[in-house]
């Protein structure tokens, strides 16, 4: 198992070790013309948008999770599946919707309104790993905290936080990676990141190779934080020494309080999910975008949810094998393999799809023939490799979870991998496969730069018709594709939320 | 499992099947009007169109590069001179050997071997709000680098292709060290940081903001179609400028097309290029889309029309593509964002 598992993260780093073939590390006259005269912007600019993309992530993202999981407030049910709808929204939609509406009341285009554009898009991650770790938090120690009379604010920062802090960094490593391969956002709020400095190497300088080379810096950026952040908490154990968990309560608040903390929960909520989707309406109802809810709608919309499906199945499945052979087997090269493996991620889109076609062409053409460039089968395959590591990081935080006792006395036993697998890992798994097929799933119908290079011949996604429509200011006729992508994270989301708020109200 | 392993052989069986009475078309364009003529296309020849949409034309290139016969490409389609010449340069194109181009497109809007050509014309022009600025006072872009124009210059960034070819074409017509120098007066002219599309130009125009959009020609047929209160109210007071009218021309870009160098099926490609060069579909092409025929016999109706005869940059086409990258390493030394 462990072999086929190492042999699971190779066919996921492929791509990644095909990138130095297209001159990743080599001399590149254009690519030292950045470095001399732009590198030094993207490199501030990406740090600001990600510093801020990462508060208002984690400002929206814990506080609702946390209030949500805490509070006596109304409609709580409701709610923990609310918050999680505005990520359905492709950052870039929401950027144009909300540029196009007050572009002519204040300046939108800058960092800040850009990462608050990002942030509300992307904390649904943080939210949805934090609403997990929360709800199996140890709520003695909290108790324990307040008893002793420390304060409730130093409890949450101290105890409460620091608990769940594996369900977060999951959450926020997402959120960076997301924030770092942003091209669509950044482009329209006229800021030069990274990812925009790539792609404008790629297609201004017509130069690969220095748009490689700057991916490469960009890769082992995020590597490194990663590592760091895995490293941060080596020692450090995140499991429930007692068998028998406490039933959360949550706690009673004053009618002031409450309705803070509904404005608070709702503000994401309202601008990360009703604002499109009002904005939307408008375009079909209004303006006539009910006229291209045609046949190509329809075989844009099945094109989107086929693969959406099939990916995220494929995700889960091998996040699967690849986390619990991360737990169970001490092998170090393959469980280097298997960290290796979940950078795909990081890696803009686009290069990952360029990277794959040159590892497919050689496969090709030593078989002589064409196998698969140009294929669906390709595609399902670049977006594996980038997703993967969304599915993969969920399944391994909540194995952080397992009491080391059992699981030492479950690694003693003998009996096949799928026997362990099955007795230990996935009763602690299965909110966190859940989760991991829904985001895999949204990511994918949300996903641009890689469909669209890959594309194959009289093959269209949602997401592409609205990204060029859109971004050509055909905003009436990108709505019904809108739409539909803004209303797909209510099916599976809901499947979810159900599952959350259980988890949740402490019935597991 | 067994199902979705079915449903991926059978996807890529679906992709293997290229028969004959087709034409594989790669394209970065997506107007409406494309289809419009793809269905025309398809109704009269009987040839089945597959398409490959690819929005940003350096994606789709480096795609046929990396796939080369593999692709199966008959017909690249793209906007912009200098995704052609990066067609060419890369070898992707085969010499059309079409008679029926020579006597259709004039020479200056094709390759020189004879590897992609045109089917429909641009021009980056000058949009003045008349109400701020006399519009008689200024003929050139080498003008906009005057002092006088300080905070009137309105301009995307310096990463949109349109603005490269513009400067690409300084280059080529003035020169490295003269452009260079212009850059800089020109950059310092800006009203605003560089943002948005052409369209989001003319909108900070009526805004309040500067004086002098650049933008092509088509943004503004657009602009003044549109049946938007804000786009009415935005053009109200707009005149276009078609610079460098006793010089060298207007600066102008294209869309244009080429065959394969693979091309599976040759002939339907040529007849494909017969039909998108007749003079039906050069006047559809066109005037939806509020660009200028390449054919110099088709004439067009509408807003655009009594731009159709004004002098447009003859340099040769090739020659921006060769500078591009040139130019944007000036644009970036310039600080243009």
């Amino acid at each position: 198992m462990k072999i086929i598992a190492s042999v699971i993260s190779l066919i996921l780093i492929l791509p990644l070790m095909a990138l130095p073939s297209r001159g990743a590390f080599s001399y590149n006259e254009t690519f030292s013309h950045i470095v001399n005269t732009v590198l030094s912007h993207y490199v501030s600019n990406t740090l600001m948008l990600l510093v801020l993309t990462c508060f208002w992530a984690s400002l929206w993202g814990v506080g609702t999770a946390y209030i949500l999981s805490s509070f006596k407030i109304a409609k709580r049910s409701l709610l923990k599946v609310a918050m999680m709808l505005p990520f359905a929204c492709p950052g870039y939609l929401l950027g144009y919707y909300f540029v196009d509406t007050f572009q002519f009341t204040f300046s939108t285009r800058n960092i800040f309104w850009a990462s608050f554009v990002m942030g509300i898009s992307l904390y649904p991650y943080v939210y949805m790993s934090c609403l997990a770790g929360f709800s199996v938090r140890n709520i003695d120690l909290e108790e324990a905290s307040l008893t002793l009379g420390r304060s409730p604010l130093y409890t949450f920062f101290h105890i409460t936080l620091k608990g769940i802090r594996p369900y977060y960094a999951a959450g926020l490593g997402l959120v960076c990676m997301e924030t770092l391969n942003d091209y669509g956002v950044a482009d329209h709020f006229a800021i030069d990141t990274f990812t925009t400095g790539i792609y404008r190497a790629w297609f201004g300088f017509y130069s690969l190779p220095a748009s490689v080379n700057l991916s490469m810096i960009l890769l082992l950026f995020t590597a490194s934080g990663l590592f760091l952040e895995s490293w941060g908490r080596r020692n450090k154990s995140f499991y429930n020494t007692t068998s028998k968990m406490k039933l959360l309560k949550e706690k009673e608040v004053s009618l002031t309080n409450h309705s803070l903390l509904m404005i608070f929960v709702l503000t994401p909520f309202l601008i990360g999910f009703i604002f499109p989707i009002s904005y939307c309406i408008k375009q079909i109802t209004v303006h006539g975008g009910y006229e291209y809810f045609n046949s190509e709608f329809l075989s844009l919309l099945f094109n989107s949810f086929s693969m959406a499906f099939i990916v995220s199945f494929i995700c889960l499945a091998l996040a699967l094998v690849n986390g619990f052979s991360h737990s169970l087997f001490k092998n170090k090269i393959s469980r280097f393999l298997i960290r290796l493996s979940a950078l795909g991620y990081a890696i803009p889109g686009s290069i990952i799809a360029i990277a794959i076609i040159v590892v497919f062409q050689n496969v090709d053409d030593l078989a002589g023939k064409s196998l698969v460039v140009g294929g669906k089968l390709l595609l399902v395959y670049s977006l594996v490799c980038r997703f993967f590591a969304v599915a993969y990081e969920n399944i391994r935080s909540s194995q952080e979870h397992i009491p080391r006792n059992l699981m030492s006395y479950i690694n003693l036993q003998t009996g096949s991998f799928f026997k362990k697998s099955k007795d230990l890992y996935f009763p602690y798994a299965k909110a966190a496969m859940l989760t991991s097929f829904v985001i895999v799933f949204v990511d994918v119908l949300k996903e641009l730069p890689a469909t669209m290079i890959l594309s194959p011949l009289n093959f269209q996604t949602l997401s592409v018709s609205i990204y060029t429509l859109a971004s050509d200011e055909r905003l009436v006729e990108s709505a019904p594709s809108a739409l539909f992508i803004l209303l797909s994270g209510l099916v599976p989301l809901f499947l979810l939320g159900k599952k959350l708020d259980k988890v949740g109200l402490g019935e597991n | 499992m067994k199902n979705i392993s079915k449903i991926l052989v059978f996807m890529m069986f679906a992709m293997c099947s290229i028969a004959a009475g087709e034409l594989n078309l790669y394209t970065s364009r997506h107007y409406p009007v494309d289809k419009e003529i793809l269905k025309d296309f398809e109704k009269e020849s009987g040839i089945k169109v597959n398409l490959v949409y690819i929005k940003k034309a350096s994606q789709l290139i480096e795609r046929l590069k990396i796939q080369k016969e593999k692709a199966g490409a008959d017909i690249i389609l793209t906007v912009d001179v200098g995704n052609l010449w990066k067609a060419a340069s890369y070898n992707l194109l085969q010499p059309l050997k079409m008679k029926e181009l020579d006597s259709a497109i004039p020479s200056h809007l094709k390759d020189k071997n004879d590897l992609w050509a045109a089917i429909s014309v641009r021009a980056r022009v000058l949009a003045v709000n008349k109400s701020k600025i006399d519009p008689s006072t200024i003929t050139t872009y080498e003008q906009l680098n005057d002092e006088k124009y300080k905070d009137k210059i309105l301009i995307r960034s310096s990463s949109n292709v349109y603005n490269q070819s513009l400067i690409a074409s300084m280059v080529a017509n003035n020169g490295e060290e003269k452009t260079s120098k212009w850059l800089k007066g020109f950059v310092k002219n800006f009203a605003r940081k560089p943002q948005g599309g052409d369209r989001d130009q003319l909108r900070a125009m009526g805004n309040g903001q500067g004086a002098i959009a650049v933008v092509n020609s088509y943004y503004a047929g657009k602009m003044w179609a549109s049946k938007k209160e804000s786009d009415i109210k935005v053009m109200k007071d707009v005149e276009l400028i078609f610079p460098n009218q006793s010089g060298r021309g207007a600066h102008i870009n294209i869309s244009g097309l080429g065959i394969g160098k693979y091309a599976p099926n040759l002939e339907n490609a040529r007849t494909f290029i017969k039909y998108m060069i007749s003079k039906k579909a050069q006047k559809q092409f066109a005037e939806a889309n509020f660009e200028f025929p390449a054919r110099k016999d088709v004439k067009i109706t509408g807003l655009m029309a009594k731009f159709q005869d004004m002098k447009f940059d003859q340099l040769s086409l090739t020659k921006i593509g060769e500078n591009t990258p040139k130019a944007i390493k000036l644009m970036d030394l310039a600080s243009w964002r």
